[in-house]
């Protein structure tokens, strides 16, 4: 009766879920900036939206670790194989790692790009660029394609988290979601 | 009959200011404007800080020069992003280049009742011969005001040609809108 909590901290859980949100928008706008065919007003509107979320979650996800490492999350559940539960741990962390070298590599992009064009999150405010490397063409393009590759990395990460997610529902028969949800109590008997 | 004309052609003359004057620039009232285009968005923006040294006398063009002096940091859109790229090394380049000029170099009067100045035009390290119109408003009492519109080539002047020689964003050719209003100094 007495068991540890097997849920994640409430704070947590909405930090995962604004950033799971964010994500998948960095990654959409990313790929539609980049590759899709636009008009150059929108895609100059993109480009800076994808700055400004781009500073929300680097911020976010600083917050989040520090979270992490303050609250600890919940043990991995006991039905899992210890294979599982190896992957779990460097599928999350390989996830913490992406969610920070995202933004910073895109930061240092803007930073050294040609453009020299500030970050105005979201209009607001300023947000400085990487000292020393501005119009570095160099430095520009080594971030740009670490941008990428990380990019294709996070997407496929992240497919294989929601992966395991849908394996530990549908063939474990366990409701291993609700460790990611809002609520009281135990998740699994 | 000619003596009438005579006589009208001396009374105009009287009337006119004897000799070139000078001209003290009310600041309030007068505006550098320029205009272009980013990713086929307008904006628009001024210079907050210039100078500029007007001897005009519509009776003697020989004598009537202008020189302008504008601050390069104190070019403004309002818009935070192309404010903070203005100012750059690959833009105005405030620090190396901190004021751009123009320095007449011949003052004509057109057939239609404009003028047409002729100078040069400093932007950073390059320096071209632009020739404008202008029209003129010399009312006898009160202030005389110059209004001129031109269209420069940033790309000519060394702007923005290391992020984009192409135009692809922001747009070549810069609108400039001058409206100058200025009293005869005593």
């Amino acid at each position: 009766m007495t068991k540890p909590a097997d849920r994640y901290a409430g704070s947590a859980v909405a930090l995962h879920w604004v950033m799971a949100l964010a994500i998948l928008l960095m990654l959409a706008s990313g790929f539609v900036m980049a590759y899709g065919d636009i008009g150059p007003s929108l895609k100059f509107r993109l480009y800076q939206w994808h700055k400004s979320l781009g500073v929300l979650v680097l911020v976010t996800a600083a917050f989040r670790i520090l979270l992490r490492l303050v609250l600890k999350a919940p043990a991995l559940p006991g039905f899992m194989p210890a294979w599982e539960a190896r992957a779990a741990r460097a599928g999350h962390l390989a996830l913490y790692l992406l969610m920070v070298a995202m933004p910073v590599t895109g930061w240092i992009v803007v930073s050294a790009s040609v453009f020299g064009l500030p970050t105005i999150v979201f209009g607001l405010f300023e947000w400085p660029h990487v000292p020393g490397i501005a119009g570095d063409a160099a430095v520009e393009s080594a971030a740009k394609g670490a941008h990428f590759w990380l990019a294709i990395l996070i997407a496929a990460t992240i497919a294989g988290h929601v992966a395991a997610v849908f394996k530990h529902i549908v063939i474990d028969r366990e409701n291993i979601l609700a460790r990611m949800w809002w609520g009281r109590g135990r998740t699994l008997s | 009959m000619k003596l009438a004309v005579l006589a009208a052609a001396f009374a105009l003359l009287a009337a006119l200011p004897a000799g070139a004057a000078t001209y003290e620039v009310d600041h309030g009232r007068s505006s550098v404007g320029f205009s272009g285009t980013n990713s086929g968005e307008t904006f628009t923006g001024r210079f907050t800080a210039w100078t500029a040294d007007i001897v005009f006398d519509p009776a003697d063009l020989g004598a009537s020069h202008l020189k302008v002096v504008f601050d390069t940091a104190s070019a403004e859109t309002g818009n935070a992003m192309y404010d903070g790229t203005l100012p750059q090394a690959d833009w105005f380049a405030v620090k190396d280049y901190p004021t751009a000029s123009f320095t007449s170099t011949a003052i004509t009067a057109n057939a239609d009742g404009t003028y047409t100045a002729t100078g040069k035009l400093q932007i950073r390290d390059v320096t071209n011969e632009v020739s404008f119109p202008f029209t003129l408003s010399l009312p006898a009492n009160g202030p005389a005001e110059a209004k001129a519109s031109l269209s420069l080539n940033r790309v000519a002047y060394g702007l923005g040609v290391q992020s984009d020689p192409a135009g692809g964003w922001v747009g070549p050719y810069i609108a400039v809108t001058i409206d100058v209003v200025a009293t005869p100094k005593p």
